[in-house]
């Protein structure tokens, strides 16, 4: 190995180098970057880019992230300027970048698109300051799923209407071995993993009770509003289902595993487990039903919803709010909607055939009167705030000592109320 | 210490300045790489735990050693720094051991050493985001290979994951399977570099085994040994990536009984966006591991370090 | 009698050694053989360890859904053209802390042993935006950027040169030779095995880099193999069975690295510099 073989290897390496980098610059032709942080819509958006290449002779990337590595990505990617031309978030991600400045406004036809295709709850949480800067792409409010043969096997033929049904109907459908150990559990609730999920189920059934994890007490302050009757009613609720009534297990599979393999006859999930099961476990028989409440006719659930925005920073505006339009168009929608498990709120269509041939997608848009749709405040310090209190609800349904100890149980909740607060002051938000 | 002034450069000759103009021109522009791409940004965050910063909003208030003072109090960080120190004294001891006795095993250059050697490695290989999802499933409680294994011998299965005593130690025992070939692989480079007339010349004295494995493998693995210490340690303090993966989603371990340092920056710094506070924790993090490393060398003192 | 007894003893630590390599491979055999099950058998309870039916749909499913020859390249030109910088920056400084002395030498190496404390992910940002002001966001280069230097690398052969007799080098020197001349020819093939070593962990570390390449791309073009691999992984649920066989394919070429830089690590050494 002399040294003329070394210099020429690396001059070789240097030109490979180069070529590469330069081929890079070469490729920017005008074409427009889109990103979203749900690799399982690729396939629908993929397709209306295509679509929209065959159309309007324009091309169209589109890239999807895993979700948490998404929101960091637009966190670096958006304030120093290489942001995409369009990006696909929450309502509770964008306030800090409206805020900060970066978030363009919608030309006018679209702002009217917008207006008359949306309903007024997924409108009133997409406003920002009077203004809305996104099409909303879906919105989900999170439902109970019941699987019908097990239910029927017990004996009952309808879900649970209210709470005191659904705890009746939970220890109906518990099955217990020869060790007094649950098999197949009643119904299977998030107990754990990922602070701000097990915080949300929680607000779930709270909002179902009529309650809320913040409330706001004037026009910037926030505190925390789950320590009152409603809050020590649902955590109760928990209580019982786990330690009083063994109607759930922390041993046995969880979630929608568990409710495929029939391993729980219930549980609250958002919509994409329907296309899930169809490819899982396709002889599942089962049904949705809006959450039952504390008591007949009020209840509620936590809603949430995905809209598209473009950065003030977009050198390709127009083509990219055109892209927008494109892909909310009925087809791509339906796709979405029926193929992928993500409703889209609009009310401008109409999806009654994928109701007939999927029953447990009626649910989806249906905003009935009294319901309450929770949702996560737009304020930077949310995050925070649900993942603590996860953890402490964690903690505190492993507690069996919680069981009929409202004493107990009041203390948890005020102690996590004083750490919200806290989060709260921190951010003059008190 | 090093005299460098004009005199002493004009003094040298020959040999002693060939050698440091070498030494120099090698160092510079290693260093400025350095400075460019790992001080400078280091700094940089160090610089940003003086500051209160959101990372989107461009506003960043000074505030001195305030957020110092927060961590002094935050119950978490205290508890992700207890966890992080017992998984790492676990797993570098138990694993540096444990390399250490598979290379001398593997030493002989046998036929089956070399399909040892690469079974071992194996789990090095393969990145640690599919590891992390094979060990959760696994892990399972109820139909984790692991658990069912139990079960066919007679023993009753255990909540690996999900129960917060145990969730800590099934972390470790994953880790030190990833790293263990890692570390038998650079003690086998330090075992082969021993020149083998010392063995040779000690047999001819009379020395059995563990004499030679005293007097000539140990003292002259102590370089490699001191390495591999060293980059175990730093290595497992920031642990992070296993942790994640294990404790995400709706099967997973309950938070508070795997909090890590590395975990904890990361969700102070990316989910709620404190990045002045995150940096502080970065600052403590790296002082420990900082001094743990010092105790290191001062340990394994070596003659001409 | 004795004899016999003697051998076994001696040969005592086959059947631990045994299990244990059974324990280390059999994570990756059962991730090999999912690749073959279909998504229900691998979810399927209680587990199976070989594929009732084996098929190819999982392989089939990555190579539709994602260029993965294109991130093979891409993770390749990462992952290699990092290693062979990380090999000549460490071997040249690695020697020169080991065998010269310069001024502030102490120092300078606990720096440079000091920045690796602190795991990349924490300094990520201000990185990103030192890459995005040179504007190399999305470019090979920046991709790359962060690996180009290893303390490790560097801290690695400063031990390994310094057990390198200084008479070896001074023999060198006699002869006539530059100091790049003994680096060259004493130095360099006596490390043969560490770099051999190190190529092989720097060459994984680049293939395994995840979230810099993640952040730092903007076009799919410049995607590595384990961002691509990141489309299996959704949000709520993860498809087994492509990610294992993708993975599977990506863990392929570190295999081969192994494989073919093993050689250099298994001889031994003599006092004299030889090999045997």
């Amino acid at each position: 190995m002399n040294k003329r073989k070394l210099i020429i290897i690396f001059l070789a390496l240097a030109l490979v180098f180069c070529l590469v980098n330069i081929s890079v610059v070469c490729a920017q032709t005008q074409k427009i970057s889109v990103w979203i942080g749900w690799s399982q819509l690729l396939p629908v958006y993929e397709e209306a880019a295509a679509d929209f290449k065959a159309e309007m002779g324009k091309d169209v990337e589109v890239l999807a992230f895993p979700l948490r590595e998404f929101e960091r990505k637009l966190a670096v990617s958006i304030p120093s300027g290489n942001a995409p031309d369009v990006f696909v978030t929450s309502e509770y991600i964008i306030p800090q970048y409206i805020e900060a400045g970066y978030v363009m406004e919608p030309p006018k036809e679209v702002g009217e698109f917008i207006k008359s295709s949306f309903d007024p709850i997924t409108l009133g949480i997409n406003t920002f300051n009077g203004k809305i800067y996104g099409v909303p792409q879906i919105g989900i409010a999170r439902v109970l799923y019941w699987n019908k043969e097990l239910f029927k096997e017990a004996g009952l033929s309808n879900p649970p209407k209210n709470w005191e049904e659904l705890v009746g109907y939970a220890k109906k459908l518990t099955v217990y071995d020869s060790d007094g150990k649950v098999v197949r559990s009643g119904i299977c609730l998030r107990k754990f993993g990922a602070g701000s999920g097990v915080t949300e189920k929680f607000q779930i059934l709270l909002a179902s009770a009529g309650g809320g994890i913040l409330k706001r007490t004037s026009d910037e302050k926030w505190c925390a509003a789950y320590n009152d009757e409603a809050g020590r009613a649902t955590l109760k609720l928990y209580i019982d289902l786990i330690h009083k009534y063994k109607t759930d297990s922390f041993d046995i599979k969880q979630d929608s595993e568990a409710f495929a393999l029939g391993h729980t006859a219930m549980f609250i999930r958002e919509f994409w487990p329907i296309p899930y099961f169809k490819a899982t476990a396709p002889d599942l028989k089962f049904g949705t039903t809006l959450i039952p409440g504390r008591k007949d006719g009020k209840s509620g659930t936590v809603y949430s919803t995905e809209s598209a925005f473009v950065p003030k920073s977009s050198k390709n505006a127009e083509i990219a709010w055109e892209f927008i339009i494109f892909f909310n168009r009925e087809k791509y929608v339906r796709k979405m909607f029926e193929d992928i498990g993500w409703p889209a709120p609009r009310i401008d269509l109409d999806f009654s055939d994928i109701y007939s041939r999927e029953e447990a997608y009626a649910v989806a848009n249906e905003r009935p009167e009294g319901y309450i749709y929770s949702t996560y405040p737009p304020i930077p310090v949310a995050d925070e705030i649900w993942t603590k209190l996860g953890e402490r609800l964690e903690a505190a349904y492993r507690d069996a000592s919680l069981v009929d100890n409202l004493e107990g149980i009041k203390k948890v909740l005020d102690e996590a109320a004083i750490e919200t607060n806290n989060i709260l002051g921190e951010s003059d938000l008190y | 210490m090093f005299n460098i002034s004009a005199g002493y450069w004009l003094r040298i000759k020959g040999l002693e300045r060939k050698k440091l103009q070498f030494a120099i021109l090698v160092i510079i522009p290693i260093l400025l790489l350095f400075l460019v791409l790992r001080i400078i940004p280091v700094f940089g965050t160090f610089y940003l735990s003086l500051y209160r910063w959101h990372l989107i909003k461009p506003d960043r208030p000074f505030i001195g050693l305030e957020n110092f003072s927060r961590i002094m109090i935050d119950k978490n960080f205290r508890i992700a720094l207890f966890n992080t120190t017992n998984f790492t004294i676990i797993v570098v001891s138990i694993s540096v051991t444990l390399a250490l006795l598979l290379a001398l095993a593997l030493e002989k250059k046998t036929r089956l050493g070399g399909w040892y050697e690469f079974a071992y490695f194996l789990p090095v290989v393969i990145p640690m985001v599919p590891v992390s999802m094979i060990w959760k499933w696994m892990y399972d409680t109820t139909y984790g290979i692991i658990n069912i294994l139990l079960k066919a011998i007679g023993l009753s299965p255990v909540g690996w994951l999900t129960e917060p005593k145990i969730a800590l130690y099934s972390i470790i025992i994953m880790s030190i399977w990833k790293v263990l070939g890692y570390y038998m692989v650079l003690f086998l480079v330090g075992l082969r570099n021993i020149p083998v007339e010392y063995y040779e010349a000690a047999r001819i004295d009379g020395a059995g085994g563990w004499q030679l494995f005293k007097n000539i493998t140990f003292p002259l693995l102590k370089r490699m040994t001191l390495y591999i210490c060293v980059i175990a340690t730093i290595q497992n303090y920031n642990v992070f990536t296993q942790v994640y993966v294990m404790t995400t989603g709706s099967q997973a371990a309950p938070m508070a009984a795997v909090r890590v340092l590395v975990y904890e920056i990361y969700q102070n710094g990316f989910r709620y966006f404190k990045m002045g506070y995150a940096s502080a924790q970065v600052v403590v993090l790296f002082a420990i591991v900082m001094i743990i490393s010092l105790i290191y060398f001062k340990v394994f003192k070596i003659e001409d370090d | 009698m004795k004899k016999q007894a003697k051998k076994y003893l001696r040969n005592w630590y086959h059947l631990p050694l045994l299990f244990g390599a059974l324990i280390m491979l059999f994570a990756f055999v059962w991730m090999f053989l999912s690749a073959f099950k279909t998504e229900q058998e691998i979810l399927a309870v209680p587990p199976t360890i070989f594929p009732v039916k084996p098929v190819l749909n999982n392989f089939v499913q990555v190579y539709n859904r994602i260029p993965i020859f294109r991130y093979f390249i891409n993770s390749g030109l990462v992952a290699g053209i990092s290693t062979i910088f990380v090999l000549v920056t460490s071997a040249f400084a690695g020697a020169v802390f080991a065998k010269y002395s310069f001024p502030f030498k102490n120092v300078l190496f606990i720096i440079i042993l000091g920045t690796t404390m602190v795991p990349f992910e924490c300094y990520m940002i201000p990185f990103y935006i030192m890459v995005s002001k040179a504007g190399l966001v999305d470019t090979y280069t920046g991709i790359i950027s962060p690996l180009i230097i290893s303390s490790f690398g560097i801290f690695l052969m400063r031990q390994h040169v310094a057990s390198i007799p200084d008479a070896l080098m001074d023999a060198a020197r006699i002869d006539g030779c530059s100091e790049l001349g003994v680096f060259w020819n004493v130095i360099l093939p006596l490390s043969k095995s560490t770099l051999s070593a190190l190529a092989i962990f720097s060459f994984m570390f680049g293939w395994a880099f995840f979230v810099w390449p993640l952040i730092i791309t903007n076009s799919a073009d410049h995607f590595v193999m384990e961002v691509g691999l990141t489309m299996f992984q959704n949000q709520y649920t993860v498809e087994y069975g492509p990610l294992m066989a993708g993975t599977s394919l990506s863990v392929i070429p570190l295999l081969l690295v192994f494989i073919f830089l093993r050689r250099n690590i298994i001889s031994g050494m003599t006092i004299s510099g030889m090999k045997y």
